[in-house]
């Protein structure tokens, strides 16, 4: 950051020029990608942080289940489970897209990231006029305008899966709105509420992530209908809203390890015996039946934390069952 | 009270005018805040970043700043792998937070429009099994706030405050599990009467102190967002042309009140004086002393205008209690401030309650910014206390007040009844004496519902914010427009309870009145009591 001045123009023609020659260098970028990513030398890392708090998200939201959201070391990250239409392809979208949106909103706030912008245009208009008059509008509205341009930009609308993932990267934006928070400060005369002033605040990504598990759980199946729209699958079902997640195919049971569907299978997962959720090794297991270790395990314990960066701990031993699929 | 006053003697054609004309000014100054003005406030939200104070320790000795030659080195997330390496320690981090924030690629700067900034603290605290946080957390914070000016170099921050601030944190702690978001109340911070630089830095360490168990029982605290609330350019704009328009105009009123008053052939009244201190502190709210702020420092401004609005509030609930009391009807001499003073110590007693307070809020935040009264229990419940006590004055003005129209509404069925067989003169007295007070009941009662009803629309309204901005600036509409018919009101008052020259003429001229009336006009006894024995004596 040495060579930008931050009194007028934070990005010189020269840092400029550097930045598009970096983003030249990704060649996973599409060229509208590119085009934003040459225009600020920070956004490529709150993308790429806002993505991976998305996949941290998807394996928490799903820990507990047969498909875990395994990623693998390759470009694609998630593997062979995105040639499939199905729901977990649905939450992947949506939960990147959001990580996406709630990394921009946050760097946005932060100040360090220099393209957000005062309007919900992506292109800066005169930020001093607009904000002297009446302020900037909410950094969630860059966010999301500046997601959808970045992210969006590689899906093929005439395609039914460009058209499902662009969907799912939507509903995936407005989950971020619909979970905002509403936060008001009195502000009257001798501490009274005559004036109140209200805020929407950005809810913690957890709770992002949280409420997209719920809509995976209720995602709808769609088809492909006339006028290259989704439709229900039968008249009695209800339309999926633009909040809510679609897939196009059922998705497979994720008992068995299988490349062709980005499948690891179940075998040797822990389980939760007495639990008859999906974490149960009834269902975990697929039937095969678990297995049960009994093993010392030293763990930390009465740990004492210091805020922010100190952790004091001892160790402890103790006996405990595991149990794993067979 | 012989003479009448504008109001009885206005032809019904002119009264049509002037309340029609009156009605479109009170809609003008609602479309001026709805249409022109922007939302009254904006706010920021900004995200704490995370400065790195290598070997600094406790002492303020150097501003860290994030943005511009020479900031400091900054971490994203408390789990990245520098604090580890270099062992930095808690007394090493600094909440660095550098408002505006830049948009579009330019360093925005705070304008003297802005005229004050209010800012709360929102924390980020994560639920985790093996971290203290205690039933009750107090959280302990060294803050420092600077500023800068658009021409001064990068790192020439200038202090205004520095404080050691502990606030109670309350928090719901509704789901215990690794990494769930623990709800917090916002935490009150700082409060600045003037936004006269450019721009604005606030330092904030979270000292840990083992021994004095300081800070040791708040969780996993991951990020600080700071929240500045200013008003918006605009609105300040469109505010102070609203009030530099009324200012004038509510003065000549005021002098042509006041020539009127003093032309009559008696001394003033104790109604006609309450008229005249009720538009005074009209004229004073309206002062557009703001105007000064674009190039004085004023930091006393907030507490300046809360008292210029105690003072207009408290002569304006004084004025109706005098006025419902001078047209009772009752056979009793009043005329004088003494008699009022059960009701007007209740007013007074709230006021100066809801005064006590604002200095020991504001008044104390002109020293240190930091300071809030809610801040900690003691404090919030001396605060709820002063608040109560002026609730409990409120209350009883209210029924005060409640009684004396009460008995006034009674006094003029009474007298309804008896109309009929009083005499030209007497009837018109009294049709006078009861319109009067009808129409004052009707437009106060009018003026307080409206804004009760917009204020409860705008309470409402601001509970369901909605993403999509319409034309429609409901809250500036709201403050434009009640602040526009309360100086409406009062021009009205003024106006039209202004003596009239001609009830004399005509009561002289048409009816030939008793020699005793006559000199009872002239020498202001009060005619109550004649024209009451009179009917006694029928």
């Amino acid at each position: 950051m040495s060579g930008a001045t931050y009194n007028g123009v934070l990005v010189s023609p020269r840092t400029k020029s550097e930045n598009r020659a970096r983003c030249a260098e990704i060649d996973v970028l599409a060229p509208r990608q590119r085009e934003l990513c040459s225009r600020s030398r920070h956004i490529l890392d709150v993308v790429s942080s806002g993505a991976s708090a998305g996949i941290d998200e998807c394996q928490y939201q799903f820990r507990l289940r047969r498909w875990n959201c395994s990623t693998f070391n390759t470009t694609d990250v998630f593997g062979k489970i995105l040639d499939l239409k199905t729901r977990e392809k649905a939450y992947i979208y949506a939960v990147s897209s959001a990580g996406v949106m709630h990394a921009v909103t946050q760097a946005c706030a932060r100040g360090t990231l220099d393209i957000c912008s005062c309007d919900t245009h992506v292109r800066a208009r005169e930020p001093e006029a607009g904000f002297l008059w009446g302020g900037c509008s909410h950094n969630v509205n860059f966010g999301g305008v500046f997601t959808r341009e970045f992210v969006d930009s590689n899906e093929n609308r005439r395609r039914s899966d460009g058209l499902m993932n662009l969907w799912n990267n939507a509903a995936g934006r407005k989950t971020i709105k619909e979970t905002m928070r509403l936060l008001c400060k009195c502000h009257g005369v001798s501490g009274s509420c005559s004036i109140k002033i209200c805020w929407r605040t950005m809810a913690k990504f957890r709770d992002v992530g949280a409420a997209l598990k719920e809509k995976f759980n209720g995602a709808s199946r769609v088809r492909l209908g006339r006028k290259h729209r989704f439709q229900p699958l039968d008249r009695l079902q209800k339309r999926p809203t633009r909040k809510d997640l679609v897939y196009l195919e059922e998705s497979p049971d994720f008992c068995e390890a299988n490349p062709a569907h980005g499948s690891l299978g179940t075998h040797g997962r822990q389980c939760n015996r007495t639990s008859y959720g999906l974490d149960g090794c009834r269902l975990m297991c697929c039937g095969r039946g678990y297995h049960t270790i009994i093993r010392d395990l030293s763990e930390d314990c009465n740990c004492k934390f210091f805020w922010c960066c100190r952790v004091v701990c001892e160790t402890c031993t103790r006996i405990v069952e595991q149990h794993f699929c067979n | 009270m012989a003479e009448g006053v504008v109001l009885e003697t206005l032809s019904n054609r002119k009264l049509v005018y002037l309340t029609m004309s009156l009605l479109l000014l009170q809609i003008t100054f609602y479309l001026i805040g709805g249409l022109i003005a922007p939302a009254p406030t904006n706010v920021q939200n900004i995200l704490g970043t995370k400065c790195l104070d290598t070997g600094g320790g406790r002492a303020w000795t150097k501003w860290h700043y994030s943005r511009g030659e020479g900031r400091c080195e900054f971490v994203d997330e408390f789990n990245d792998p520098r604090i580890m390496m270099d062992h930095i320690s808690t007394n090493e981090i600094v909440f660095v937070f550098q408002f505006p924030t830049p948009r579009g690629g330019h360093e925005l700067d705070m304008s003297r429009w802005f005229q004050n900034i209010i800012s709360v603290l929102q924390l980020d605290v994560e639920y985790n099994p093996d971290v203290q946080f205690d039933d009750n957390p107090v959280i302990t914070m060294d803050a420092r706030l600077g500023y800068k000016n658009k021409h001064d170099n990068h790192s020439d921050w200038t202090e205004i405050a520095r404080s050691t601030e502990i606030r109670d944190l309350k928090c719901n702690l509704a789901k215990r599990e690794l990494g769930q978001p623990i709800e917090c109340d916002l935490l009150p911070f700082f409060e600045l009467g003037s936004c006269h630089h450019d721009y604005y830095l606030i330092n904030i360490r979270l000292p840990v102190d083992e021994k004095r168990m300081m800070n040791t029982g708040i969780g996993v605290l991951n990020n600080i967002y700071m929240i500045a609330i200013h008003p918006n350019g605009g609105f300040s704009k469109v505010w102070l042309s609203l009030k530099t328009c009324l200012f004038p105009t509510m003065l000549a009123v005021l002098i042509w009140f006041w020539h009127r008053v003093v032309q009559l052939p008696r001394p003033s009244n104790l109604l006609e004086r309450m008229l005249l201190a009720l538009g005074l502190t009209m004229a004073f709210l309206n002062l557009p002393v703001e105007w000064f702020t674009l190039w004085i420092y004023m930091p006393y401004m907030l507490l300046f205008s809360d008292i210029r609005q105690g003072i207009f509030h408290t002569v304006l609930l004084s004025f109706w209690i005098i006025f419902t009391g001078e047209h009772m009807m009752d056979q009793v001499q009043r005329n004088r401030l003494v008699l009022y003073w059960k009701h007007l110590g209740a007013v007074a007693f709230g006021c100066i309650c809801l005064f006590v307070f604002e200095l020991c809020e504001r008044g104390v935040q002109l020293t240190n910014p930091f300071y809030s009264i809610w801040a900690t229990t003691s404090g919030s419940k001396l605060g709820y206390a002063f608040v109560i006590l002026a609730s409990v004055a409120a209350c009883v003005y209210f029924v005060f007040l409640c009684v004396m129209v009460g008995r006034a509404l009674i006094n003029i069925y009474s007298k309804r009844s008896l109309l009929a067989t009083m005499s030209k003169a007497r009837r018109k007295y009294y049709k006078g004496l009861i319109y009067r007070f009808n129409f004052l009941m009707m437009m106060t009662v009018v003026c307080a519902a409206i804004t009760v009803i917009f204020f409860i629309i705008g309470q409402v309204s601001e509970g369901q914010w909605k993403w999509n901005e319409n034309s429609l600036e409901y809250n500036s509409a709201f403050l434009t427009g009640v602040y526009g018919m309360w100086n409406v009101y009062v021009c009205c008052l003024l106006i039209l309870y202004a003596p009239s020259h001609k009830t004399k003429a005509v009561i002289t001229g048409r009816f030939p009145l008793h020699h005793k009336h006559v000199i009872c006009a002239i020498t202001l006894c009060h005619q109550n009591v004649v024209l009451e024995k009179e009917i006694w004596f029928r």
